[in-house]
């Protein structure tokens, strides 16, 4: 037998998968072929190295704790989130919910960072949103409206607790749109947890009006950090090169300060801030009205603006 | 009354294998959030199928092997696994056991450079060859049970097998002459 067709034959043969024949003439060959044996060497390196590798890559995945709750409701034949069931009672909410936990467990989608984003900056301007005007009566403002009247959405919300924000983002399928609830954590953890939320991400189909996914999110609050003077300029120059906020500007807006949204990008245990909100503001010339306020999410990084909401 | 006791053992047989349905699913499918997804259809479908195993054709663990590739290919591979370091496995909390470790740098003399590459290599392989790759070196089911999970010919297992190795060596060929002329 030549060489190659041998080398066929060596991974079966190391996986002990050859007929007695075949094995014998795998193995009267390599008592004679010196190549032959130290590319069976290399394969059985790379075989074993492989088999440890894949134990070290599952080794980081652990099924959910509440796995088996929801499969049992779903046999019962109730509908389910995809990840836990949250009534409000604190037992219920801290065994299924993931930890974003320094960005190695379960990163979020690459859409969220800006969705919180969105969030934190409103809670740090000290606005409490339900649905971004700007929206209109669009598909986003119906998937809103059809979570929040959703029952078994608001079974999931704590009693008592404060739906901070709601926001509806773009759908990343299509007809599916998101819409978050922050609950802060005080209102369901005392002590040390009570500085984290809890962040409730629905899924809405809003073709067929229905709440078609719920999962929880266990978000940690990020201390802030202060801006430097440049990360300040080069957040303003950044949108300032930005249409959007360009026309905003336009219409008579003023930059009014930049704020720091705190992500979850922790680095050597503390945090990298990437990521800013440019507050612009038209002051009304009605006293009684309100002003208007718009916030320009900035990637220092990346260099861009990654949205723009307007606030009431 | 039936029903209950059907499903306190249906319970005791999830208990048994989620582990085994979760972390190959999280091989295959490369992200965790959808393994949960799977492991839960995965065990509504054993659950309802569960009149339709059988013995005579093949192992139980087999069965559920080939459910779990059913639900992972349905589910489609939208990334790759995380490649990370032995360090960010226990950064991340999850304790690696050191046994895992030691053998690790026994058995590969695995520096961090070789267990990453391995894992990028590994995380390289195509949805063609990654499931019989990780149901043999990962769930290390026989050629001829990979066969039955995938419901392919036992030739296609082996020439699968064999092309996913030479590409892992491929690749860490090419990362080791890199790492030479760097």
């Amino acid at each position: 037998m030549k060489c190659e067709d041998v080398n066929e034959l060596l991974i079966p043969y190391l996986d002990d998968e050859l007929g007695k024949e075949e094995k014998k003439v795998v193995e009267l060959h390599l008592s004679t072929c010196l190549r032959c044996r130290e590319e069976l060497e290399t394969l059985a390196a790379i075989r074993t190295g492989a088999r440890q590798a894949l134990k070290v890559m599952a080794a980081k995945a652990i099924p959910p704790e509440q796995s088996w709750k929801v499969i049992e409701q779903r046999l019962a034949g109730k509908r389910q989130p995809k990840i836990a069931l949250l009534s409000g009672a604190k037992s219920k909410l801290e065994g299924g919910i993931n930890m974003i936990k320094g960005g190695l467990v379960s990163r979020p989608p690459a859409w969220k960072p800006a969705v919180i984003g969105v969030l934190v900056a409103a809670l740090a301007v000290g606005l409490a949103l339900v649905i971004p005007p700007h929206l209109g009566q669009s598909q986003e403002v119906l998937a809103a409206e059809i979570a929040q009247n959703d029952p078994w959405v608001r079974e999931l919300l704590p009693e008592g607790a404060v739906i901070r924000v709601t926001k509806a983002v773009r759908p990343v399928e299509e007809g599916i749109f998101h819409v978050l609830f922050l609950i802060p954590g005080e209102s369901i953890w005392d002590g040390e947890d009570g500085n984290k939320a809890i962040m409730i991400d629905t899924s809405v189909n809003v073709r067929e009006k229905k709440v078609v996914g719920v999962r929880a999110l266990k978000i940690e609050a990020a201390h802030i950090t202060p801006l430097t003077e440049v990360e300040k300029e080069k957040a303003v120059e950044i949108a300032e090169a930005n249409p959007e906020v360009q026309e905003i500007l336009a219409s008579g807006a003023e930059i009014r300060r930049v704020i720091p949204l705190p992500f979850f990008q922790p680095v050597d245990g503390s945090l990298t801030i990437n990521v800013v909100g440019v507050v612009l503001t038209v002051a009304s010339s009605d006293s009684q009205a309100k002003a208007e306020r718009w916030i320009a999410v900035v990637d220092l990084v990346e260099g861009k603006v990654v949205e723009v909401v307007q606030y009431p | 009354m039936a029903i209950g006791r059907y499903r306190r053992a249906f319970e005791s047989f999830f208990h048994q294998y989620q582990e085994m349905v979760f972390k190959t699913a999280y091989l295959m499918v490369g992200d965790e959030e959808d393994a949960k997804d799977v492991l839960q259809e995965v065990f509504i479908a054993v659950w309802k199928s569960r009149g339709t195993f059988e013995p005579a054709k093949g192992k139980f663990a087999t069965w559920l092997h080939r459910i779990t590739v059913n639900q992972c290919l349905m589910k489609h591979r939208k990334k790759q696994p995380s490649c990370i370091s032995l360090e960010e496995v226990r950064d991340c909390g999850l304790d690696l056991p050191e046994t895992m470790d030691s053998q690790v740098a026994a058995e590969l003399s695995a520096s961090k450079w070789e267990y990453e590459n391995l894992a990028a290599a590994i995380d390289s392989l195509d949805g063609k060859y990654r499931p019989v790759f990780i149901l043999r070196y990962f769930s290390e089911l026989s050629y001829d049970e990979i066969a039955q999970a995938m419901g392919i010919p036992l030739g296609t297992v082996k020439s699968r097998l064999n092309t996913a190795i030479k590409t892992l060596r491929k690749v860490l060929v090419n990362e080791e002459r890199k790492e030479v002329t760097q």
